[in-house]
């Protein structure tokens, strides 16, 4: 127990006897000072007394005092009765001097009690004020809220929607109304005539209301009783607070859902066009050249022949890719794709994506630089080989006649880093984040050698999915040509450490 | 006149096949679902099936388990892209090989050519296989690259004996190392990498350019036959 404690145990104890083991000292100094006014003595010692106890106590220790003085210091020595007026006149003037500075005193505290309980309010409140404003949504704000309440957790509790009220044991015990008034209260559709009249429903059921403009959010119940201090005026001020950032949050979720309705209207817009030119006009060439040799066949030669079928075969391979593409897309939009990776080589991927690159690589040609060395990468082939593919198809779209497009691999720390560079018209800074977006083209209309713009998304969703990075730089060799600039496509694969190297020992002959 | 049967519910595919092959010299049956094709196996069973795995009335993989029960000739199956755990699970039922939809025709005659001529009735183990650069003798073990002679491990000798019997043809990853390595080890697909790296290099064979050792990422590889094919 502390000093503090110890004390207040002997209280009375020590109110009565403290003037008594105070008159030696009073002896000694009479001794010194032989015409000092004694009983001013024994009322400094009162009213010292007094500031510290309670008014109650300060009278007893006034009553004590003046016998003791009386006992040793008045006229008849030995005896403590009152014998004269100016004995009555004594013991009236310590008692009330007792009882006006002990309650002098006693207000006092309670003031800088009261003061203290309103600066601990407002302390709560300015964190609550902190946090609110951060909060992003409707569940943030009430989890604020019940921190803010954490000092008086024994004596309130915070209901919403979410509380499972049977295991709820603080519901059941502070709250004497009964569960569906709760769950009543709680469902209210709110309407500007029901919002005026919740000051009364919340007198009615002993309940604060923490709401937005369209419903109820939660039911604070406080026993008050049972808390000792709650200004009252601060606790409905931040009251107000929370639900001025409920109505917020609420307005920020609606404004979401509408960006997001918003977004996905354009998308579809962009994907019925894509699809719509995209699909058209491969087979319009397809159309038109196989109507023409079936027209007239007899009339063309073996070489023009050759040459319509030649290009009905190259829309179908385009139309193909284009296929491809939409499917991969969607399987990324959905969040379908499923990795099946397995250890390949950065030599094997490159080898199929030149295959497959192949028909398409008429009039530019591939320099492949990969560094000697290079571990596996633990990844789905397919996906890596279309990614790598996409780039260097939309690399050729760019590149001028009898350029080429540089592949180079390398590691740098833990990632391996694929750089696809071409010479071709390049990609000003502003473009670089946007080329990723899905349908973004370079051209507009029908001249869109750009392709159907998925290539780059495409890519992208692929790497990201196996945790990696693409993004686009200037290429640093061409930094001297305005016209055509070039640029560097940059995909970075994490490399995973590859356990064979110790098996192999055990597996050989 | 070899017999090629294909079973596939599309008219106008079976149509251009049958237009295609035919003039290739083969000889061609059609059913158009899974119950005809088995029927038609059995009755007048073929030199080799084509399989599509898209299939109206059975699965493509209940399909060829019922062939591989009493039809041992080679298979080939057709399927769509992006469905590697098709083609792998219908390599190790049993299919031989697989071309993926859509395909030009040079690819399926390819794959056609090359897997009759090692079911054929005049098939014998290669014994040597000899290009400008490398020689194969198969019978001595021996490598010889550039005239200079190379020394293979066990191992790796039965990797390229394996690829070189099936030249031009696909052999699975898990047949490599079942047969290899053993039954318990056909998942460990990285001792298969590493070994075929060492015979890459040992050959002079660039992965990113193969002129012997194709990879198909997730399903085998293929020893690619000289250009004069």
């Amino acid at each position: 127990m502390s000093i503090e404690q110890h004390i207040r145990k002997f209280a009375y104890p020590i109110a009565i006897l403290f003037p008594w083991l105070l008159t030696p000292i009073a002896f000694l100094i009479t001794d010194y000072l032989p015409n000092t006014n004694v009983q001013l003595l024994y009322l400094v010692m009162v009213v010292f007394i007094s500031i510290n106890v309670t008014v109650e106590l300060a009278v007893i220790n006034a009553l004590s005092s003046f016998f003791a003085y009386s006992f040793f210091f008045a006229e008849s020595d030995g005896s403590i009765l009152i014998h004269g007026q100016e004995d009555v006149l004594t013991i009236l003037l310590f008692v009330f001097s007792a009882i006006i500075v002990g309650y002098v005193s006693t207000k006092q505290k309670r003031n800088v009690q009261k003061i203290r309980e309103r600066e601990f309010m407002t302390d709560i409140e300015l964190e609550l004020l902190e946090e609110l404003p951060k909060a992003q949504n409707t569940e943030e704000v009430i989890a604020a809220m019940r921190d803010a309440l954490k000092p008086w957790r024994e004596n309130c509790v915070l209901i919403t929607d979410a509380d499972n009220w049977v295991t709820h044991p603080m519901i059941r015990r502070i709250t004497n109304l009964r569960k569906t008034y709760l769950e009543e209260l709680l469902k209210l559709r709110l309407t500007p005539e029901v919002i005026a009249n919740i000051p009364d429903l919340e007198q009615e059921y002993d309940v604060y209301f923490l709401y937005n403009s369209q419903q109820v959010i939660g039911l604070l119940r406080i026993a008050t009783e049972n808390i000792q201090y709650l200004p009252k005026d601060i606790f409905l001020l931040l009251l107000r607070q929370v639900n001025i950032s409920l109505e917020r949050t609420r307005l920020a979720a609606d404004l979401e859902k509408e960006k997001t309705a918003k977004e996905n209207e354009l998308l579809r817009s962009a994907l019925l066009s894509s699809v719509s030119h995209d699909f058209r006009t491969p087979l319009t060439t397809m159309i038109g050249a196989t109507s023409t040799v079936i027209e007239f066949g007899e009339h063309l030669d073996k070489q023009q022949t050759r040459e319509l079928l030649d290009t009905v075969l190259e829309e179908a391979q385009r139309l193909n890719r284009y296929t491809q593409n939409l499917l991969d897309m969607t399987r990324l939009g959905f969040g379908q794709l499923q990795l099946e990776c397995d250890w390949v080589s950065v030599e094997e991927i490159m080898g199929v994506v030149k295959k497959r690159l192949r028909p398409l690589l008429i009039h530019n040609f591939l320099k492949e630089d990969i560094d000697p060395d290079l571990p596996p990468l633990y990844v789905h082939a397919a996906l890596l080989e279309q990614a790598i593919f996409n780039v260097v198809d939309n690399a050729i779209k760019f590149s001028p006649v009898n350029e080429s497009i540089d592949i180079h691999c390398s590691k740098e720390d833990d990632r391996m880093i694929i750089t696809i560079c071409d010479q071709g018209t390049g990609i000003p800074e502003e473009e670089r984040q946007k080329v990723f977006e899905r349908f973004h083209t370079a051209e507009k209309g029908d001249r869109r050698r750009s392709g159907s713009g998925l290539g780059l998304t495409i890519c992208q969703g692929m790497i990201m999915a196996h945790g990696g990075s693409v993004s686009i730089h200037s290429n640093p060799k061409r930094l001297w040509d305005k016209t055509n600039p070039g640029c560097c496509v940059r995909i970075e694969l994490p490399v995973s450490i590859a356990i064979e190297q110790q098996d192999i020992g055990k597996s050989e002959e | 006149m070899s017999k090629i049967l294909i079973i596939d519910d599309e008219p106008q595919i079976r149509r251009f096949l049958q237009i295609g092959l035919t003039a290739q010299g083969y000889v061609i049956h059609e059913a158009e679902n899974g119950r005809q094709g088995l029927a038609m196996a059995a009755e007048t069973p073929p030199d080799l099936i084509i399989l599509d795995m898209g299939l109206p009335d059975l699965d493509g993989q209940v399909v060829l388990k019922k062939l591989r029960d009493f039809f041992h000739a080679p298979i080939i199956v057709l399927s769509v892209r992006n469905r590697e755990s098709e083609i792998v699970q219908a390599l190790d039922t049993g299919a031989n090989d697989y071309v993926v939809k859509p395909f030009g025709i040079q690819e399926l005659l390819a794959r056609i050519r090359g897997l009759i001529k090692a079911f054929g009735p005049s098939v014998e183990t290669v014994q040597k296989y000899q290009d400008e650069r490398i020689l194969i003798e198969l019978q001595e073990r021996k490598l010889t690259v550039d005239g200079e002679v190379i020394k293979l491990s066990r191992k790796e000798f039965e990797l390229l004996k394996r690829l070189i019997n099936n030249a031009g043809r696909l052999v699975t990853q898990q047949q490599l190392l079942r047969e290899i390595w053993g039954g318990t080890h056909v998942e460990d697909t990285h001792y298969l990498r590493i070994f075929i790296a060492r015979l890459r290099t040992k050959l002079g064979d660039d992965p990113s350019n193969p002129r012997y050792i194709e990879t198909e990422p997730g399903v085998g590889y293929r020893f690619l036959p000289s250009v004069e094919n």
